[in-house]
This record gives C-alpha cells, sequence and structure tokens, in this order.
C-alpha cells in the first residue's frame, strides 16, 4: 500500500505541491491569528435578520435543514447564526420552531451537531420551543406535503411523540398555520419555492456561495425572502447578531487565499504571455 | 407478459396520477386523496434506501469474493456501516464519537480537497487563450477581490463591481437557465405521458 501511494503521490509534479503548501499556510494562519478585517453587512443579510425579528408573537417556524457536513465549513456559521438568532426569539416572543430534513440522512447529523455543541440552548426546551420531525425522505414530494398536511406526512415527531399531544403543534395544519419558511441546502434550492412560494409566507435560505446565483432570481421575483450565502453570509449574520464566531474567522483565510488565487492566476498568465512572445520570436 | 409489466399499464398509471396531481392543485378538489398520493413518495423513498443498502452490501460482497482491484479496503465499508448503526443504538457516545471525531472532519477535509484542486486548476489551467476566457478570467478575479472582505477594503469600487456581476450577468445568465430548465421539466413530463420518453418510464419495466 505504501508504495501505490509513493507512487501516486509521485505522480504530482513539485511544484503543485509548492502551491498546496502555501495554501494551507495562508489558509491557516488568519484562523490563528485573526486579522479582523472590517466587513460590510448586504442588504439581503439585513433583510434575513429582519424577517426572523419579524416574526410575530407565538409565531411558528418551519425549518428544513438539508445540509450535510460535507458542506458544514461553508454554511455552518449560516446555519449557526440562524438557529442562534431563533433562539433569541423564542426567548423573547415565545416563537415555536420546527426542524425537519427531507433530502437524505445527513441533514439531521448537521442539525444534531450544531444544537449540541455551536448554539446556546440553554433556556430551550424540547417540546415546549422547538421540536425535531427528524428525517422524512421524499424531498420535493415531502415538502409539498408539509405544507399541505402536517399531520398526515409526520404524525410523530423524532422521539415518537404524537403531535396531537404537543399543544403547539395541535391545531397545526399546514402552511397557513406557518409564519415562516426556512430552509437549508447545499444542492439545488428550486424545490423550495417551487413547493411554498404559492403560500405567500416569507421564506428563508441557506445556500453555499456556489448556489447562492441559483436562489438570487427567486429572491428577485419575491419568492425566497432573504438569503444567506455560504460563509460570507454567515460572517456577516454573525456581525448583526453581536456574536462574532467561525464565519468571521473563516473571512480573513478567505480574503487571503482569494489574494493568493489572483496571484496565481495572474503569474501564470504573464509567464505564458511571455513564452508565447519569444516563441513568436 | 403479465399486464402489470406492460408498458401501457405503466404509462396509463404515470398519466392518470400526473393529470389528478395537476387537477387537485389548480382546483383544490379532492385535495386529502392529493395528499395520500404524496404520502407515498417518502414510503417509496424509504424503501429505495433498503433497496440500496442491499445492492451496496451485495456489490461489495461480490467483490471481496472475487478478489477484485483494491478489494482489500472493502471490508471497511461493512465496518463503518455496523459501528454507525450498532452504536446508534447501543452506545450514543460511542455513535457521538464516530460522527465528530471521524465523519465530520473527514467530510470537511474531503471539500477542502476540492479547494486544493482548484488552486492546481488556477495555476495550469486558467490562461487568457480567447476573448471569452479572458472575460471569465476576469469576472472570476474581480468576484473574488470583491466577495472576500480585503476587496472592498482596498477600495469599495472592488465590492461595488462584485455586485454588479451578482446581480446583473450572473443573475440573468441563471434567471435563462431556470426558465430553460421549467420549460424542460414541462416537456419531459408531456413527453412521458404522451410515451415517447420511454427511458424513463417504460424502459426498466421491459428488463424485468
Amino acid at each position: 500500500m505504501s508504495d501505490k501511494y509513493s507512487e501516486a503521490v509521485g505522480t504530482f509534479p513539485k511544484l503543485d505541491r509548492i502551491i498546496w503548501l502555501i495554501f494551507f499556510v495562508v489558509a491557516a494562519l488568519p484562523i490563528i491569528f485573526p486579522i479582523g478585517l472590517p466587513l460590510d453587512v448586504t442588504e439581503v443579510t439585513r433583510d434575513y435578520y429582519a424577517t426572523i425579528e419579524d416574526i410575530p408573537e407565538g409565531g411558528f417556524v418551519i425549518y428544513s435543514f438539508d445540509s450535510g457536513m460535507g458542506a458544514f465549513a461553508e454554511m455552518g456559521p449560516a446555519d449557526i447564526g440562524t438557529i442562534t438568532h431563533l433562539t433569541k426569539v423564542i426567548k423573547k416572543n415565545d416563537v415555536k420552531v420546527m426542524f425537519v430534513t427531507t433530502a437524505g440522512p445527513e441533514g439531521q447529523i448537521a442539525l444534531n451537531v450544531i444544537l449540541t455543541q455551536y448554539v446556546d440552548m440553554s433556556g430551550i426546551v424540547y417540546g415546549e420551543d422547538y421540536i425535531n420531525l427528524g428525517l422524512i425522505p421524499g424531498y420535493e414530494s415531502t415538502l409539498a406535503a408539509l405544507a399541505e398536511d402536517l399531520h398526515k406526512i409526520a404524525p410523530t415527531d423524532v422521539e415518537g411523540t404524537s403531535l396531537v399531544d404537543i399543544p403547539w403543534t395541535a391545531d397545526v395544519r399546514g402552511a397557513e398555520d406557518y409564519d415562516i419558511f426556512i430552509f437549508s441546502t447545499a444542492t439545488s434550492p428550486d424545490p423550495y419555492p417551487r413547493q411554498w412560494a404559492q403560500y405567500d409566507k416569507p421564506i428563508l435560505a441557506v445556500a453555499q456561495a456556489a448556489t447562492a446565483s441559483w436562489i438570487r432570481p427567486y429572491h428577485e421575483a419575491g419568492m425566497i425572502t432573504a438569503y444567506l450565502p455560504g460563509q460570507r453570509g454567515g460572517a456577516e449574520y454573525e456581525v448583526m447578531l453581536g456574536a462574532p464566531g467561525l464565519g468571521c474567522s473563516y473571512m480573513d483565510a478567505q480574503s487571503l487565499t482569494h489574494v493568493y488565487a489572483i496571484l496565481l492566476i495572474l503569474v501564470v498568465n504573464v509567464q505564458w504571455y511571455l513564452k508565447r512572445k519569444e516563441e513568436e520570436k | 407478459m403479465s399486464f402489470l409489466k406492460r408498458r401501457e399499464a405503466v404509462q396509463l398509471t404515470f398519466t392518470i396520477l400526473v393529470l389528478f396531481l395537476i387537477f387537485t392543485y389548480y382546483t383544490g378538489i379532492l385535495k386529502d386523496v392529493r395528499s395520500d398520493i404524496l404520502y407515498w413518495a417518502p414510503i417509496i423513498v424509504t424503501f429505495t434506501y433498503f433497496i440500496g443498502l442491499v445492492n451496496v452490501f451485495k456489490h461489495n460482497a461480490l467483490r471481496i469474493q472475487r478478489r477484485e482491484r483494491d478489494w482489500q479496503y472493502t471490508p471497511l465499508l461493512f465496518i463503518g456501516f455496523l459501528a454507525v448503526f450498532i452504536s446508534k443504538y447501543i452506545s450514543l457516545p460511542t455513535y457521538d464519537w464516530l460522527i465528530n471525531k471521524l465523519l465530520l472532519p473527514m467530510q470537511i477535509a474531503m471539500l477542502g480537497y476540492v479547494g486544493i484542486y482548484f488552486f492546481t486548476m488556477f495555476f495550469r489551467g486558467a490562461r487568457t487563450r480567447n476573448w471569452a476566457a479572458t472575460i471569465l478570467l476576469g469576472s472570476a478575479i474581480l468576484t473574488m477581490f470583491g466577495n472576500a472582505p480585503i476587496g472592498p477594503g482596498v477600495h469599495p469600487i472592488f465590492g461595488q463591481i462584485f455586485m454588479w456581476i451578482k446581480d446583473v450577468p450572473n443573475t440573468a445568465g441563471m434567471r435563462g437557465l431556470l426558465i430553460g430548465m421549467g420549460t424542460g421539466i414541462i416537456l419531459t413530463v408531456v413527453r412521458k405521458m404522451l410515451g415517447q420518453e420511454k427511458a424513463l418510464v417504460v424502459g426498466e419495466v421491459e428488463n424485468v
């Protein structure tokens, strides 16, 4: 096995290994020694914050948590920020939150990691303030069913308690009883507005920076109220919450790695241009 | 051939269901029946998980039996699956350890691995060979610089350029793509109902 490994590593030219090593140093250093570059909060992040702040007293939030651990570095800060904010409005306005996962089992793993390790859940009681429906596979069909008839698609929560026995879910039937939809996805955001926008309730999205461009047309059309794109969105939300965390520390690293990437592109193109000129002679 | 295995039966079931769902969606009539049909999806998907599990086990057991290339790694799959599955029910601390100390860092590392290859790509593939490539690279540079705090920190114009690229050409392109996708979905459903999309509706049935 070790021979095979050496053989495989040996196929990468030495220059690539140097590029990777510099990348590693450039990404790691600002996380260990934060620079604290100032970060402007965009309007869409302010809208996201305001939408959660404006949830009415006793309001009902449905949060479809469909991103996995693979995207945690990218989306974790935004998800942590959103749930942290929800805990605040739970305490302030007696808001109720219902988590669910529809796309695959990974969402539940990531959600549990965030709830147990990253968000201060003191004073928040399971069953009284929030519940988790667990994984209900089916993705888009499940999203449609959750909006149409909650008790039919999810008769019990993840612990097996009937939704009829939980006072604040007993009378909730579907989208008309929800005050806000939130979703977090590392893949296609299409199914969410497609199934939920018809109910004319605010929809918030947490997405990867790469899929933010996918969300933007829905946002401009008013089908998605606001969204947090990747690490940048998470960092901006931490600034809004007044609690810099993972996202802000990643931003310094992102600044330096982006500059490194730009330098690589420029250097290689200047080198290529000069080489071409020389060949033409 | 049994009637249920005939393509007409599958075709008819699909078409009736689609037409019924469209009808109830727009009229609200028989909404409860529609909810029942939507409720089938999680049940079917749950069974597909089970089928997937059986196939993964079967495929990998055969790999070991046939001593196929790199078969030595395959037992790790069984060990990993059983460790997570059993620990979830008999030892939650072990399960938490497996998730937090193994799965979480490994999955994050996989995403980081993609990032590392991006840097090789920047170095080896990012050449301004023609005008299209130059525009692509130029917008990539401005986007990277404007998205990270350092860009607007150097000069606010970089943040504004980034916002313009994001809000105008990028959104316009994505809007066109989404309209194309939506039209494609509608056309595919119509083709399926007319029996033109055989591979997706009846192709598999013919092999039963």
